[in-house]
């Protein structure tokens, strides 16, 4: 038993009231942190639960930056900081409400102690700045791809693997740089290079949490955000969009540069959208490609642990959450409202689906890459599709477009214009 | 497969389209000895009391359903980094699960019940594995109980 003698009143120093991170997790949040009302970081773990009442007991102890530090690069244990800290706050959360106990480091049973390795779990200072995009289906199961197909889609993965990174440009400069692929795989692989003039950068938030943070970050855009983007459109709130914004804001924490949450809110959203409107352009390129499937990964350790898959199923709901995002952010989304001239240059068309990619010029002479759908029936077997495709060539067409903002996202082409191209 | 119990005193839906059956991989849990017990083993937090949010706050649905599930990992993805959390936990917080000494690796039968990925990047192979409606270890295949300190 502990002997909890000293009730203390000080709850509210212990208690955390934002940016809440669980730093070891089985079953339960075991080891954990967050800033308190004052703005001190806490620093605290659940020592056990009476099985009868499901009361849980927790040591806490706010902490200061440097020890803090030295505590996350596994400098010090946890056993280590408890012990400097002196007096321990043990915090009994019951049905009724929590209770605060003072007690002193050499008062704490021993089988109550943390062990003297306790040291930061930190799977994330495994991460490795090593990402990879494996292609399979179609053309990729026998270990090969079309050219073109792979380069749009390297072109496109080192854009988004460098999203995450962008979030933190005003300490470091991020580049994906592709590697040699394996033999025996269809692998695109890509190294992240980040350099910082700030030795402080190095010191506080080491690479490494980033490489992890950008897991974090591409892992949600694949997953949770597809469950969550209805939400932004109310109230910019998800469960683990909220997440995903404590880790950001503890990095920045790290660095000294904590920004208002609002603020802080925004700017991720607005990364999110970006790396979301690319992912959407990776899979829609899928459906004329000599890929189906491609599967995101971050390398950490000796293992390869997957951020997310974007192929058909995730193609069709990528859409409407760029949409939903964009509404959120006061993105005005319309459409033509009836068809009208268009001049394109088709690059990409699957003459089944009749679905594929167009470059389109608007009259300001802004070319954009939407996707194109084309109606009817007729065969597109040497169309004047297809021999825009062949010849590079700008046609004139009869479509609808809905734009986004300033973009067209997408067109429907009812017909070409017979004799007209340009 | 029905989970009539595990909703039976909440006003969540723990079980959705992110869930699946799943009778081929093989999964590890931490269990009390080399044995299984009906009492101790394959428990949710929820059936152990632990009901709770963070912080003594009203858990969402998203905390009540992990709660209400069984806490596993997927073992291809990395048994040494399962074991290695357990370790830690006990390097930590030794009082938290004084009794998991082993951990069984199984597989489900037909009708067992229901895995959702509940991974983070300190548990990236997380699953949790709803219980169906009668659930007992005759539905589960048991492939090896081992200490977790050998």
């Amino acid at each position: 038993m502990l002997p909890l003698s000293t009730e203390s009143s000080a709850i509210r120093v212990v208690r955390i009231v934002e940016n809440y991170e669980v730093l070891h997790f089985d079953e339960v949040d075991v080891l954990y942190t967050g800033i308190n009302e004052f703005g001190t970081r806490v620093v605290g773990s659940l020592v056990e639960i009476e099985p009868e009442t499901g009361d849980e007991r927790h040591f806490r102890i706010p902490i200061n930056a440097e020890r803090y530090v030295a505590f996350r690069r596994r400098q010090l244990s946890y056993r280590d900081i408890l012990e400097r800290a002196g007096d321990v706050y043990v915090v009994t959360d019951t049905s009724k409400g929590e209770l605060v106990h003072l007690i002193q480091f050499t008062d704490i049973p021993i089988e109550y102690l943390p062990a003297p390795n306790s040291y930061s779990p930190a799977p994330s200072l495994d991460s490795t700045p090593q990402f990879t995009a494996a292609l399979s289906g179609r053309l990729a199961n026998e270990l090969a791809a079309i050219a073109k197909d792979v380069s749009s889609v390297q072109n496109l993965c080192s854009r988004i693997l460098e999203v995450p990174f962008d979030l933190f440009d005003s300490f470091v400069r991020a580049r994906a740089v592709l590697k040699p692929s394996a033999i025996g795989s269809f692998r695109l692989n890509f190294d992240i290079r980040v350099e910082s003039d700030l030795g402080l950068f190095a010191e506080l938030s080491p690479p490494e949490t980033l490489y992890g943070f950008a897991e974090e970050f591409l892992g949600y855009c694949l997953g949770g955000l597809l469950y969550e983007a209805e939400t932004f459109v109310d109230d910019m709130t998800g469960e683990q969009f909220d997440l995903l914004c404590t880790q950001y804001d503890n990095i920045l924490l790290d660095l000294g540069a904590g920004i208002p949450d609002g603020e802080r809110r925004q700017v991720l959203l607005r990364a999110v959208r970006r790396a979301s409107a690319y992912l959407e352009d990776v899979s829609s390129s899928l459906e004329t490609s000599s890929f189906d499937t491609i599967s995101l990964l971050h390398h950490a350790g000796n293992t390869e642990y997957s951020m997310g898959v974007v192929n058909d199923s995730y193609a069709q709901r990528i859409g409407e959450v760029v949409e939903a995002l964009d509404r959120a952010s006061g993105e005005r989304i319309w459409e033509d409202p009836e068809p009208r001239e268009y001049n394109v240059i088709v690059y990409d068309l699957n003459k089944e689906t009749r679905r594929g990619y167009a470059r389109v010029r608007t009259d300001d002479g802004i070319w954009w890459k939407p996707r194109i759908t084309i109606s009817g029936d007729t065969s597109l077997t040497r169309s004047e599709f297809t021999g825009s495709i062949h010849s590079d060539k700008e046609i004139r067409v009869w479509a609808t477009a809905r734009h986004r903002g300033d973009r067209i996202a997408s067109m429907i082409i009812h017909e070409a214009l017979r004799g007209d191209s340009l | 497969m029905t989970f009539d119990e595990i909703h039976a005193d909440i006003d969540c839906t723990c079980i959705d389209d992110e869930c699946c059956v799943n009778t081929w991989d093989e999964f590890v849990h931490g269990v009390c000895g080399p044995e299984l017990d009906e009492g101790l083993d394959f428990r949710t937090q929820w059936e152990r009391n632990k009901r709770k949010g963070p912080h003594g706050t009203q858990p969402s649905c998203y905390d009540i359903c992990l709660r209400k599930g069984v806490s596993t990992d997927k073992v291809e993805e990395n048994l040494d980094g399962i074991l290695e959390r357990y370790r830690t936990t006990v390097l930590i917080s030794r009082r938290l699960f004084p009794k998991r000494t082993h951990y069984c690796v199984f597989r489900c039968k037909s009708g067992a019940g229901a895995f959702r990925p509940t991974p983070s990047s300190r548990g990236p192979s997380h699953h949790t594995f709803y219980k169906a409606d009668g659930f007992t270890f005759d539905k589960i295949e048991v492939i090896s109980i081992n200490p977790i300190d050998p």
